[in-house]
């Protein structure tokens, strides 16, 4: 057996698809497994023990040539771009996991001829597909992020759905790398008993930093609270951030900007008493090697999908209405520089503690918190990552539809349910809101639950006209009456679209089942309908499940009210 | 230019050079001593070597041209990190001594001389891919002038024949706008690359913006404002596109810093003030901006460039596009209304009026602006407007005689200070019409006045040469045909383009060749470099051997839709969705 996966974006993503990569090994204890990864990612791919082979993906030079309108160069990418296939097409690969959204990536396995592949690929008539359940939720969830409750660990841990996932990131170190990060410490007259603050200012967008004036402030409070002793991680390029945060700092911090590999960093961190960051690779290495993360999330950044992977991290963030789609920048600046160097210190308090206590602590609610959200991490009864309240305040309707949407998604994409198993999940979480009554709890089940009924609904019509349309089709009926039944199906959909324009909570169910018709393949008009008939049916599947799940989340919510 | 180790028999076979002496550094390792000049360290001259290649910041991916070889350490140690090397040495001393130390086992090629040894089919092999420069400085030192003459060549063979990248950049409005098309259409038939930055799309709102406002102050900055917009735009399109040239037409609405911000790109700035410098004195800030500036005066105009600091300047004249300025035949409607004896067509400047005066009694008609004379009102066709180029050769065809009148607002008759050549007389030229001129300083050298281009000094003058070719239809039509030959062949725009070339190549080739040219070759050129039965030979060869080999070039040929796309338009395809995604990245920021 011979493994590809595919991850050509950056560090950060290479490391969350650590888990399953150990998945595949678990499942294929004799595979050879390979990663292609961008040069940035070598390193951590190298790091992780179950990887035979790491194969660089350099997409940064074939662009520049590409992009250089110059002949010779364009001959040069060609030749590569053909020599890459030829590699790939040599490694003999059984089957691919593409954990890459780009089309690029899909079509380079499929001119590499691998056979099997999960997640993004080309049709035979070269139309962009996706296979597999928890591979169209990756695609679809970031549409959608108000209603993902699920890390994208946890989404690709499952690509490989017989395997039991993993609850970690994967980051081999030596001790060679532990003692090269203890010795730069000792160095600067860092000690092994005191307590090592490391900040990560920069991230991969400038809306995505907390400013360096207030990383500043943080820094005086650390060194107040903890007697910290302050290090500045990061790559080269970001020093300058470390010349600001010095201008605005009143405690000397030690700067490691581009001094340690990625390695030794690990070690650092591995050592450190905690790292506040942006959401950055960073912050994965430190998930990786154990650190407690003290998350500021600021900008176009979604903490439950992208956040620290594993328990006892905290995240804190503005208070904000809604996250927007992955895909499209907000215009978030402006809020880089709202979350107050005392509110991160409760973040780092939180992630210290969560290290100390091994479990999930709630604070007391305070008007210094009002306007922030804090949040630690920790994995819920169903096995994934979950982000729960670090201050009991009063559930708001975004978070019971979130709640009850990832219980039916766990449901669905998994294939099972465990009544028990979810309610432990749903227990644990709704324990830490306040309320809301039980009156307004059951409003929001009536109705969310209804625009969900009047979804499954539509989607039994759509049973129905496909019904028809696989009888007519079957019995070889007139090309017309076909035409007219397809054009049927289209109004449908199109009302569909509008109601979930209507009723957003309807919009991820809308988008799952435009993706499934997406990635129909071929060209018979029969098997087409029946594929067709089987997505409303999942539609009105989903959309039954969320009412079930919304009615039950009530119910327990009262319950514990 | 042959491989190093070839020169081994011939320099043995030299004595050796008096003035060179090879001598032992103090490190251990030899150096050259040349008429009390160390060419190397005396400590460690490998270790000067590392340094000197260090600090040239080469590209990897482009041979380099060392111009001295010394005894070959720098050479050596590029040829140690993968590079392809040629060298030329300007003194067979110094190649000898570098032989007697070792140099024949070097694995690159070898030219001794001055540049002009550069010349041949190996160096013309080598620079395939366009070299980069490495001066080796201790050989510039001793030979003041070497480096950069042997630059100049070197550039001169490397580009010469390559399809460039070159922007140009017009103006809002007016006479040099034309120009700016001829221009671009020029390089282009010449296999060149070009953008146009046409600015003529921002006319309507300059003049609202200005002429529109009654408040002059207000319109004032509105004007400026639009102005710095425009500059801007033409920053961005200029250097989204990475001309290795870009050439600015007089008008163009940029800022004084706009060539300064395209050097910094390594673009090469050229101007060309296609405008009598005695109207417009804006000349003088910007000649010295600009790599090279191109003007259509000789002689006193020169002079004065030289004072307002500018480096490189050159005369090239305006000229006709063959392809629009040509011999049109009419239809009868056409006869009427442009058939005359004599025609003029443009401005009505003050001598042209006082002239035209004097011609009333011919069949005369003029087309243009500017003619408020009662004298003259009758002629005017198409009362006070202007006219397109379909207009002016209908113009050219319709007249015996095409009269021409370089402008003056001084001067009641002919100018005779005047020496900017309008564009009109090369284009009637080119068109085939007969003409008459005034004997404009310069004319003689574009044509013959005594076959080609009759001429006139005062109007008396023209009235007797207008008597005698209104009675000589033959002689008119063998003027007019021979004018016309020349025009052609010699003064099209197509030969001012190359004239500008050769001018900057000269001059500032050696910048194009450090910051590396974007290689512009057709599908034809590459399918000789490749196995007609590769994939991508076998698919290139069914798409026309003219089309760019560039990405864009060549999508446009790639059909993954259709039933059975080739492997080579697979990978296009491929090469195309690497592109668009990076590109959506860098735009997300990401």
């Amino acid at each position: 057996m011979r493994i590809l996966v595919v991850q050509t974006t950056r560090m950060g993503d290479v490391l969350q698809t650590s888990p399953l990569i150990h998945a595949l090994r678990v499942r294929h204890p004799k595979a050879h497994i390979a990663v292609m990864v961008r040069r940035m990612g070598k390193t951590i791919a190298e790091r992780h023990p179950d990887v035979n082979e790491v194969i660089v993906y350099d997409e940064d030079t074939l662009f520049l040539d590409l992009q250089s309108g110059d002949s010779d160069r364009l001959l040069r990418a060609y030749e590569t771009a053909e020599s890459r296939i030829a590699s790939l097409k040599s490694g003999n690969f059984n089957i691919a996991y593409n954990v890459t959204h780009s089309i690029a990536s899909a079509m380079l396995l499929k001119l590499a001829e691998i056979p099997e592949v999960v997640g993004a690929h080309l049709s035979d008539d070269w139309q962009f597909l996706l296979r597999g359940r928890w591979p169209a939720y990756f695609f679809t969830s970031v549409f959608s992020r108000d209603y993902n409750d699920l890390n994208l660990c946890d989404i690709t841990g499952r690509f490989e759905a017989s395997a039991a996932p993993s609850r970690e990131l994967h980051l081999c170190l030596t001790d060679e790398d532990r003692t090269t990060a203890h010795q730069l410490l000792a160095v600067h007259g860092i000690g092994e008993n005191d307590f090592v603050a490391c900040l990560q200012l920069g991230a991969s967008e400038e809306n995505k930093r907390w400013t360096e004036q207030r990383f500043a402030e943080l820094a005086r409070l650390l060194a107040d609270r903890f007697q910290a002793r302050i290090v500045l991680v990061g790559i080269a390029e970001e020093a300058p951030l470390g010349e600001s945060f010095q201008r605005h700092a009143s405690v000397k911090a030690l700067p490691l900007f581009g001094k340690t590999s990625i390695p030794q960093l690990a070690a650092l961190l591995e050592r450190a008493n905690v790292l506040v960051t942006n959401d950055t690779g960073t912050m994965h290495i430190a998930a990786a090697a154990g650190c407690p993360v003290a998350l500021v999330s600021v900008g176009h950044v979604h903490y439950r999908e992208t956040g620290p992977y594993g328990a006892g991290h905290c995240a804190v963030e503005w208070r904000r209405e809604s996250l927007g789609r992955s895909d499209v920048l907000a215009d978030a600046a402006g809020n880089r520089d709202k979350i107050t160097a005392e509110q991160a210190l409760c973040a780092v308090e939180l992630a210290v503690s969560g290290k100390e206590n091994s479990g999930i602590t709630q604070i007391e609610d305070s008007p210094d918190l009002a306007d922030v959200d804090l949040y630690v991490t920790g994995f819920a009864p169903d096995g994934c990552l979950q982000f729960y309240p670090a201050i009991c305040r009063e559930m708001l309707e975004r978070d019971f539809l979130r709640i009850a949407y990832r219980a039916m998604w766990i449901a669905y994409l998994g294939g099972q349910t465990n009544p028990e198993l979810e309610k432990d999940c749903l227990l644990a979480m709704l324990r830490h809101f306040s309320g809301p009554d039980a009156a307004t709890l059951a409003q929001w089940s009536v109705d969310s639950g209804s625009a969900f009924g009047e979804l499954a609904a539509m989607a039994a019509t759509g049973i129905e006209l496909t019904n028809a349309l696989v009888a007519s089709l079957d019995r070889g009926g007139s090309l017309v009456q076909a035409k007219q039944q397809v054009a049927e199906l289209m109004a449908l959909d199109e009302r569909a679209r509008v109601f979930a324009e209507v009723h957003p909570p309807c919009r991820p169910l809308i988008l799952m089942a435009r993706f499934e018709r997406d990635n129909l393949e071929g060209a018979d008009p029969l098997r087409l309908a029946r594929e067709t008939r089987t997505i409303y049916d999942a539609c009105r599947t989903r959309a039954m499940l969320v009412q079930e799940k919304l009615e039950r989340t009530a119910r327990l919510a009262e319950e514990l009210v | 230019m042959k491989p190093a180790r070839d020169w081994a028999q011939e320099l043995a076979l030299l004595p050796p050079d008096a003035t060179v002496e090879r001598i032992q550094g103090r490190g251990g390792a030899d150096t050259l001593r040349v008429d009390d000049a160390l060419l190397h360290s005396r400590y460690n001259p490998a270790e000067e070597a590392r340094r000197l290649v260090d600090a040239a910041g080469l590209s990897p991916e482009r041979p380099v041209l060392v111009l001295g070889m010394g005894l070959g350490y720098h050479v050596r140690e590029l040829l140690d990190r993968g590079f392809k090397v040629a060298v030329l040495e300007p003194s067979f001393g110094v190649a000898k001594a570098a032989f007697d130390a070792g140099a024949a086992d070097l694995d690159c090629l070898l030219a001794i001389g001055g540049p002009d040894a550069l010349e041949g089919e190996a160096f013309q092999a080598f620079v395939r891919t366009p070299p980069q420069l490495f001066v080796h400085p201790p050989t510039a030192r001793l030979h003041p002038g070497f480096a950069e003459a042997a630059a100049a060549q070197a550039a001169k063979l490397s580009l010469a024949k390559r399809h460039l990248n070159i922007a140009i950049v017009g103006p809002l409005y007016g006479g040099s706008l034309p120009i700016t098309d001829y221009l671009t259409r020029s390089f282009q038939k010449l296999g060149h690359h070009t953008l146009q930055v046409d600015n003529r799309v921002a006319w309507d709102l300059y003049r609202e913006s200005t002429e529109g406002i009654k408040d002059q102050h207000a319109s004032g900055q509105l004007g400026q404002m639009l102005t710095q917009f425009l500059s801007e735009w033409c920053y961005a399109r200029v250097a989204e596109f990475k001309p290795e040239i870009c050439i600015v037409l007089a008008q163009a609405p940029v800022l004084p810093q706009f060539p300064a911000r395209l050097a910094k790109l390594g673009i090469v700035t050229a101007y060309w003030f296609v405008e009598n410098w005695r109207h417009m004195d804006y000349w003088k800030t910007l000649c010295p901006l600009y790599d090279c500036f191109f003007h259509i005066q000789p002689g006193e105009f020169e002079g004065m460039l030289d004072t307002a600091g500018c480096r490189h300047h050159a005369f090239v004249q305006t000229g006709c596009e063959p392809d629009l300025h040509r011999p049109v035949t009419l239809s009868k409607a056409d006869q009427k209304d442009y058939g005359c004896a004599l025609s003029f067509a443009g401005a009505g400047y003050n001598n042209r009026r006082q002239v035209f005066k004097g011609l009333t009694d011919y069949d005369l008609k003029l087309w243009g602006v500017n003619w408020p004379d009662r004298e003259l009102a009758g002629r005017v066709v198409d009362g006070e407007r202007r006219f397109d180029n379909d207009t002016f050769m209908k113009i050219v065809a319709g007249s015996k005689i095409n009269l021409n009148l370089h402008a003056s607002t001084a001067a009641d008759g002919v100018d005779t200070l005047a020496d900017a050549i309008n564009p009109r007389v090369f284009e009637i030229a080119a068109a085939g019409g007969f003409q008459l001129c005034d004997p404009c300083a310069g004319l003689d050298q574009h044509f013959d006045f005594d076959s080609e281009l009759p001429v006139y000094h005062n109007l008396q003058e023209l009235r007797e040469r207008i008597g005698y070719f209104l009675d000589h239809p033959e002689e008119r039509a063998e003027f007019a045909k021979r004018a016309q030959e020349r025009a052609v062949r010699d003064h099209s725009y197509e030969r001012r383009a190359e004239q500008m070339l050769d001018f900057i190549l000269e001059h500032h080739g050696a910048t194009i060749l450090r910051r590396g040219v974007r290689v512009q070759r057709t599908v034809g050129e590459v399918l000789e470099a490749l196995d007609p039965d590769s994939e991508l030979g076998a698919w290139l060869k069914t798409l026309p051997p003219d089309v760019l080999f560039t990405q864009e070039g060549v999508n446009a040929f790639v059909r993954p839709g259709r039933a059975q796309p080739t492997p080579a338009e697979k990978v296009f395809h491929y090469l195309h969705e690497v592109r668009e995604f990076a590109e959506t990245m860098l735009s997300l920021g990401r």
